[in-house]
C-alpha cells in the first residue's frame, strides 16, 4: 500500500493591462485583481476544461481525485491547487494552454512546485513582501503618486494581514 | 538569466519609423515579460523583403537596392532611445528575421551583422536552407513551424550547421493557436531528431499587441517535455542556448578573428562605447559608433608594409 502523493502548485494571475495605465510611474510587478466573481470552482472547471481538450480523457481522469484548490485570493490573484504527483505537469501544461478567463485575456502562470503546502505558503507570504519592499524603495516625487502608493501599501498590508489569517485557518 | 529572443517588432519596413501607440504596446509587452522573470529579451524585425508570388527578380532588386542606400536607417529599433526606462532592468537586444527563398538575396546579411546583435533566417526552401548553413554567417535558424518544414532533415545537414554555431528556434506561441498544432508538433519533433537533441532554442515569438500570450518558463517546460526532450535540455534552451546566440551574436561586432578586445583593467569591455542612440531627424550629425565600428577595429594606416601584408593574406 503506497501512500497518496501529492504536490501544491502556488500560481498567480496576470492580466496583462491595457497601455494607460504605464504611465503611473509604479513598479509593474504589481499582481492585478481578479473579478471578485471569480472562484475556486471556475478555476478547477476551467483547468479540466483545459485538460480534456489538450490532453485527453487520461489526463482529465487524474485529475478526478484529490484535485482541490486550497487557497485562492481574489485581491492578489495568487493561489494554492492541489494535485496528485503523477498529474504533475499535465496541469502544468494544461495552464500553459490557458488564455482567457471570464473573458478576460489571462496568463496563467505556475510560481511554485512543493510537496508541502507551508512551503507554498512561505514562498506567497514572502513574494508579497518582496514586492511591497520594492514599492517602498521607489523613487515618487510627485505627490499623487506619493498618494497611490500610501494608499497601495495599506492595501497590500491588508493584504498581508489577510493571507496569514487565511492561512493559519488551512 | 532566462531569455526571449523573439519578441516581435510591430515595424515592418525599413525606413518606417515606430508609433507611439504602437511603441507603448511594446512596452506593455516587455513589463509582461519582466514580470514573468524574462532577463535578456531580444525585439525582432522583420521586414517585408520577399513578395510570395515574386518570380520577377527585378522586383528583388529593387528591395535590394533600397537597402544598400545608407547603414544608418537600416535599424529602425532604437534601444538607447525608446527603452531608457529598461535600463537597469532588463536587457533588450535587436535581432532582425530574413525570409529567404533564393541564395541571391543573401548579400545583404553582411550589412545587418554590423547593426544588429542577433541575425536570423528563415529559408523558404531546400535551397536556401543549405546556403544558409553553408555561406552564411548568421546566428539563428527559424522555420514557420506551422507549415510543412521545406525539405526532409538530415542529420548531416543540421549538425554541420550545428557545429557552425547556428541555432534552431521553436516558437511557444505556434502552440496556442489551434490550427495546425499537429504540424507543429511534428515538425519540432522533426528537427528535435535530426539535431540529436543539441543546438535548439525556444523562444515565444510573442506579437506585440497580445502580450497575455507571454508564458512563464515553469509552464513551457512540461510542454517541451510533451515532445521527448529532458528536462536538462529544457532549462538550457531557456538560459544556456539562449545566451550562447546571443554571445555569438555580439562577438560578431566585438571579435575578429577570435580575438577579443579587453579594456585597460583586463576587463571585458562593455557595450557602453555604443551610440545606439541615433536620431532619424539629424543623421547627417551623429556617426553611430556601434555601426561604424570605429570603437573596434582599427584600420591599418597605408604604409608599404601594411600593403604587403595585406597582399600576402
Amino acid at each position: 500500500m503506497v501512500r497518496l502523493k501529492s504536490r501544491y502548485i502556488l500560481f498567480q494571475l496576470r492580466y496583462p493591462q491595457p497601455d494607460d495605465t504605464l504611465t503611473n510611474g509604479l513598479p509593474n510587478d504589481i499582481p492585478t485583481e481578479s473579478t471578485s466573481t471569480l472562484n475556486a470552482r471556475i478555476l478547477v472547471s476551467t483547468l479540466r476544461l483545459s485538460m480534456t481538450k489538450n490532453f485527453g480523457d487520461e489526463a482529465l481522469a487524474d485529475t478526478l481525485t484529490s484535485f482541490v484548490i486550497k487557497y485562492f485570493s481574489n485581491k492578489t490573484s495568487t493561489g494554492i491547487i492541489k494535485v496528485h504527483r503523477d498529474a504533475l505537469e499535465k496541469v502544468l501544461g494544461a495552464m500553459f494552454f490557458v488564455q482567457t478567463l471570464e473573458g478576460r485575456d489571462v496568463i496563467w502562470e505556475s510560481v511554485g512546485i512543493s510537496g508541502s503546502i507551508s512551503k507554498c505558503e512561505r514562498r506567497a507570504i514572502s513574494r508579497n513582501k518582496m514586492m511591497i519592499r520594492k514599492i517602498k524603495k521607489g523613487n515618487y516625487d510627485a505627490d499623487d503618486d506619493n498618494k497611490n502608493i500610501d494608499e497601495l501599501l495599506r492595501s497590500f498590508n491588508e493584504r498581508i494581514d489577510g493571507e496569514d489569517n487565511d492561512n493559519e485557518t488551512l | 538569466m532566462l531569455c526571449d529572443l523573439n519578441i516581435l517588432f510591430p515595424v515592418t519596413e525599413f525606413n518606417e519609423k515606430i508609433s507611439i501607440n504602437q511603441l507603448n504596446e511594446l512596452k506593455n509587452t516587455i513589463n509582461v515579460a519582466e514580470q514573468l522573470g524574462y532577463t535578456h529579451i531580444a525585439l525582432n524585425f522583420r521586414p517585408n523583403l520577399t513578395n510570395s508570388n515574386s518570380n520577377s527578380n527585378s522586383n528583388n532588386n529593387n528591395n535590394k537596392f533600397k537597402i544598400s542606400n545608407d547603414l544608418n536607417k537600416i535599424n529602425p529599433i532604437n534601444i538607447n532611445k525608446d527603452f531608457k526606462e529598461y535600463l537597469n532592468r532588463i536587457k533588450i537586444f535587436s535581432r532582425i528575421t530574413i525570409k529567404i527563398d533564393d541564395p541571391s538575396q543573401c548579400q545583404n546579411i553582411s550589412k545587418f551583422q554590423q547593426i544588429f546583435d542577433i541575425v536570423s533566417i528563415e529559408p523558404i526552401n531546400e535551397k536556401s536552407f543549405q546556403s544558409a548553413i553553408s555561406n552564411l554567417e548568421i546566428d539563428l535558424i527559424s522555420f514557420n513551424l506551422q507549415e510543412r518544414l521545406p525539405c526532409y532533415m538530415k542529420h548531416k545537414t543540421l549538425c554541420s550547421a550545428i557545429e557552425k554555431g547556428i541555432f534552431f528556434e521553436f516558437k511557444y506561441t505556434d502552440f496556442l493557436n489551434n490550427k495546425n498544432r499537429a504540424q507543429v508538433i511534428s515538425n519540432i519533433k522533426q528537427i528535435v531528431r535530426a539535431s540529436r537533441n543539441r543546438g535548439m532554442i525556444i523562444s515565444s515569438g510573442c506579437n506585440s499587441n497580445k502580450p497575455y500570450q507571454l508564458r512563464n518558463f515553469n509552464n513551457v517546460i512540461p510542454i517541451l517535455k510533451m515532445i521527448n526532450i529532458d528536462s536538462n535540455r529544457c532549462n538550457m534552451m531557456f538560459k544556456d542556448w539562449s545566451l550562447k546566440v546571443l554571445l555569438n551574436g555580439r562577438l560578431r561586432c566585438k571579435s575578429y578573428k577570435q580575438t577579443i578586445l579587453i579594456s585597460g583593467d583586463d576587463n571585458l569591455i562593455d557595450n557602453k562605447l555604443e551610440n545606439n542612440n541615433w536620431n532619424y531627424e539629424n543623421l547627417e550629425n551623429i556617426n553611430n559608433i556601434k555601426q561604424s565600428l570605429n570603437s573596434y577595429k582599427k584600420r591599418k594606416s597605408d604604409t608599404s608594409l601594411n600593403r604587403i601584408l595585406k597582399k600576402q593574406k
